[in-house]
């Protein structure tokens, strides 16, 4: 089991934003986290990263509670999200964005000898294949915002991570793009690297997730696999509509 | 009523000397109509709404409403002359409460009677903000938010409404009725839509007419559901050939 949540309550005030969800996330999968606006998903996200202390319950991955963990020491642990509103450095250019999360801070980094750095190689690439290499030397300012949902996106695949938290990846991005996209996280899926994705785009979440906890409320409404989830009338009156 | 128009002829712009982001656009809006512009990110479709209100510099062409000259005017004349914008991603004032936030709306009006009076209008059409009038903004969900957003721009009665991306990071049953709501104040309250989407499918169904941008530049305009139906249009930029590779998966 890779990440397990265990009755985690948040509370902002008056407001129970987070009521006691408990799930298992399934070793190597890519999990999709569904429901309404407000229903706790990004919550839950920074709970998870320690962007924000819980109030009750456990957080556990791979065998070690990570509750009260500060999200330098969650990156650290191998996992590392992305944000619904971008937080790219607007003043970077777009190729020093994509080489700020690969920074190596540590000692041994530093009296180490230089190994053959093919960090800025990856990041055109990455860069390329989501038509951004034409900017690289622009400031990230300058993009528009789909284009910096999309840097954002590109930089969380910079970082050798083994889970990543993808906040809502596909709102404001063409939908040709989607599908390259989709491609991408398959492919690092397959080579290990685990995601729990954020998504309204039912078709995204519906072909590439093996996994899907839908939240209404604070609450887990529903669990499951896709098939099952698409008919669950719970999740259609309450999210998916007719 | 002929002659009642939003329209852009050739129109050129950017936002630095030299790099030019829209080239040579063409289009017009009636109050009869919803029209939505589609296309990659980056390809200016933003701009184009922003040009509009005068919010990034027109370096060529002309943009007229009834006939009359508004190129290059500041966003509060042209707001003034009934032309509103609900700019991209969330934009509510969050500290404010609901009815604050509309308030707000109508800063540029004197008549605060008048202004009272609008709100009133406006918690008929989206009864969900008159509930929750007295919240802050912030405490409301994503839709919530958007209905705002809709609501502030309709206190000063345009009779044009730029909308970017209104389904933005919406729940599907939430999207939907969205959708609905700008086809209501289309038919009911002939207000002409021009409406930048990402979610191309749902906001060519929704639309009268369509524009493909691409590089600045318009590639293909048509019916909402012709353009839908293309195939070459599906597949440079509906993801129509990856998504089928996807489903095969």
């Amino acid at each position: 089991m890779s990440l397990e949540a265990k009755a985690v309550v948040k509370d902002f005030g008056g407001i129970r934003a987070v009521a006691g969800v408990s799930f298992k996330v399934p070793e190597g999968a890519i999990t999709g986290l569904i429901g309404p606006n407000g229903s706790g998903k990004t919550t839950f996200f920074n709970l998870v990263t320690g962007f924000l202390p819980i109030d009750e319950g456990e957080i556990w991955y791979r065998g070690r509670r990570i509750d009260g963990f500060k999200p330098h020491q969650i990156v650290e642990l191998g996992i590392i999200r992305t944000f619904q509103i971008t937080r790219i450095f607007p003043k970077l250019t777009v190729l020093e964005n994509m080489l700020v999360p690969t920074r190596d801070n540590s000692l041994m980094h530093l009296v180490r000898s230089p190994k053959k750095d093919d960090r800025p190689g990856k990041a055109l690439r990455l860069l390329e294949s989501i038509g951004l290499s034409t900017y690289m030397d622009d400031p990230a300012a300058s993009l528009s915002y789909g284009q910096s949902k999309l840097l954002e996106l590109a930089l969380s695949f910079m970082v050798e991570a083994e889970m990543v938290l993808l906040d809502e990846p596909f709102s404001g991005i063409n939908p040709t793009l989607q599908a390259r996209i989709n491609e991408w996280i398959k492919d690092e899926n397959s080579q290990g690297r685990e995601f729990i994705v954020i998504e309204h785009n039912m078709d995204v979440i519906m072909s590439i997730c093996h996994h899907i906890v839908v939240m209404h409320h604070g609450q887990k409404l529903a669990e499951g696999e896709p098939p099952v989830i698409q008919q669950n009338d719970k999740v259609l009156e309450a999210y998916l509509g007719d | 009523m002929a002659t009642d128009k939003l329209s852009l002829k050739d129109v050129e712009a950017s936002y630095q000397r030299g790099v030019k982001i829209l080239q040579s656009i063409s289009l017009e809006v009636s109050r009869e109509d919803i029209i939505c512009l589609i296309g990659p990110n980056g390809a200016g479709k933003s701009t184009v709404l922003k040009a509009i209100m005068g919010l990034v510099n027109v370096e060529r062409g002309r943009i007229s409403l009834n006939g009359e000259g508004i190129t290059n005017s500041k966003a509060n004349q042209t707001m003034r002359r009934g032309v509103s914008y609900v700019p991209q991603g969330r934009t509510v004032f969050p500290e404010m409460t609901v009815w604050e936030n509309l308030r707000m709306g109508g800063f540029i009006l004197k008549d605060k009677e008048q202004v009272e009076k609008r709100i009133e209008q406006i918690y008929e059409m989206f009864p969900v903000l008159k509930h929750s009038s007295n919240r802050k903004a912030y405490t409301l969900s994503g839709g919530e938010q958007q209905m705002l957003e809709m609501g502030r721009v309709l206190v000063l009665d345009p009779k044009y409404m730029l909308i970017d991306e209104p389904s933005l990071g919406l729940a599907p049953k939430i999207r939907k009725m969205i959708f609905e709501k700008i086809r209501a104040l289309n038919r009911e309250k002939m207000i002409g839509i021009l409406m930048v989407e990402q979610n191309a499918v749902q906001g060519l169904e929704a639309a009268d007419f369509g524009y493909v941008l691409d590089m600045g530049k318009i590639r293909f305009q048509g019916r909402g559901v012709e353009l839908l139906e293309d195939e070459g249009i599906r597949r440079l930029y509906l993801g129509g050939g990856d998504a089928k590779k996807v489903k095969q998966t």
